[in-house]
């Protein structure tokens, strides 16, 4: 069952198999963990979301359209959906994610590492990107996000949020412009 | 490739262009400078980004989506009698009643001062008290039934979008 195709598991998925439900969830977990991580800024909302979010694909297995066969791409959608309508409700709607929400591992990975220095460095560096990627709207945010992180083709992300790639490639231009401007002192 | 779409150098740069493309834009890049620096502005942007690095989730996630999805409750499965004698009993109880009413309604019309003159029309000559009785029934029903079709069907299709 390990070796069955995202489409063959979500059949079985639909006839309520946990064990195929299992496989498709250690497959992108760590994927839509981190996308709504990066998107909401919040570690505690990123796990409550990805509960959600899988959640949403048991009760919704019958709407996945088998014919396509494209489960990363429904998955992605459910998860953008999701992180979308968190961040639209009232705390999140006049501004943009303040610096000092965002959440970020600001602990060296190894505190017993051999170069502690160079681990601090590093922990400084993720969060500078975390808050540079705070401050961009949440649609220049999404981009970056699906384009960067998740490693998304345009015409994938396109299909997702049913907006031209062309449009798509423009925000992305943007949001890296912007980027640039937050990152500045790092000179990358 | 025209020097300043920036487009076809993203697409060279998340390797999604064409091998003709790709090969056309690389053609450019070699003599043009504005494209090498957006190109250099690509990759350092990339690398700075790179600094987040991905995290895991709580190990007992999926316990927990396993624990929020109620079991799956066995379906009682009606099986159904190849043949039923219960929707005859039924219409043949609701044609009974209906006649025993038209039965009772034209046995008390028929002691009426007025139903001496109206006796005499045509109408009640050809069908006959309870045959006139039976037709205002069914006349009255029929109206009622068209009444009320139009708004019972949007209703139901209206509901049936709600769903």
């Amino acid at each position: 069952m390990e070796k069955s195709t995202d489409a063959e598991l979500m059949d079985m998925v639909i006839r309520k198999n946990t064990r195929a439900y299992k496989i498709l969830y250690a497959r992108y977990e760590l994927r839509i963990y981190n996308f709504i991580f990066r998107y909401t800024g919040k570690r505690e909302i990123a796990q409550d979301l990805l509960q959600e979010t899988f959640t949403r694909v048991w009760f919704a297995a019958h709407s996945f359209n088998q014919a396509s066969g494209n489960f990363k791409g429904w998955l992605y959608t459910i998860a953008l959906n999701i992180a979308r309508n968190e961040m639209s409700r009232k705390r999140y709607a006049y501004h943009y994610l303040e610096v000092s929400e965002i959440q970020y591992n600001n602990e060296p990975a190894n505190p017993r590492a051999e170069e502690p220095d160079i681990e601090l460095e590093h922990a400084d560096l993720q969060d500078t990107v975390a808050k540079a990627l705070g401050k961009l709207s949440p649609l220049l945010r999404e981009i970056v996000i699906l384009k960067h992180y998740q490693q998304l083709k345009f015409s994938e992300i396109a299909e997702m949020t049913q907006t031209p790639e062309g449009t798509l490639k423009a925000r992305f231009h943007r949001a890296l412009a912007q980027l640039k401007e937050l990152l500045e002192p790092l000179e990358f | 490739m025209p020097h300043e779409n920036k487009d076809e150098l993203l697409r060279l740069f998340y390797h999604e262009a064409a091998p003709p493309e790709e090969q056309k834009a690389r053609q450019h890049l070699a003599g043009c400078e504005d494209c090498r620096e957006y190109m250099r502005f690509l990759t350092g942007m990339n690398s700075a980004l790179c600094q987040w690095q991905d995290e895991k989730p709580l190990p007992d996630t999926f316990d927990r989506i396993l624990a929020s999805i109620p079991p799956e409750q066995p379906r009682a499965i009606y099986v159904r009698p190849a043949i039923s004698a219960r929707p005859i009993f039924n219409i043949a109880f609701a044609m009974i009643s209906i006649l025993l009413l038209i039965y009772f309604v034209q046995s008390q019309i028929s002691v009426l001062p007025l139903w001496q003159s109206l006796a005499q029309s045509w109408v009640i000559q050809a069908l006959g008290s309870f045959g006139f009785v039976a037709l205002v029934f069914f006349g009255f029903g029929t109206f009622i039934t068209l009444s009320l079709a139009p708004i019972l069907y949007f209703d139901l299709n209206k509901r049936t979008l709600h769903i």
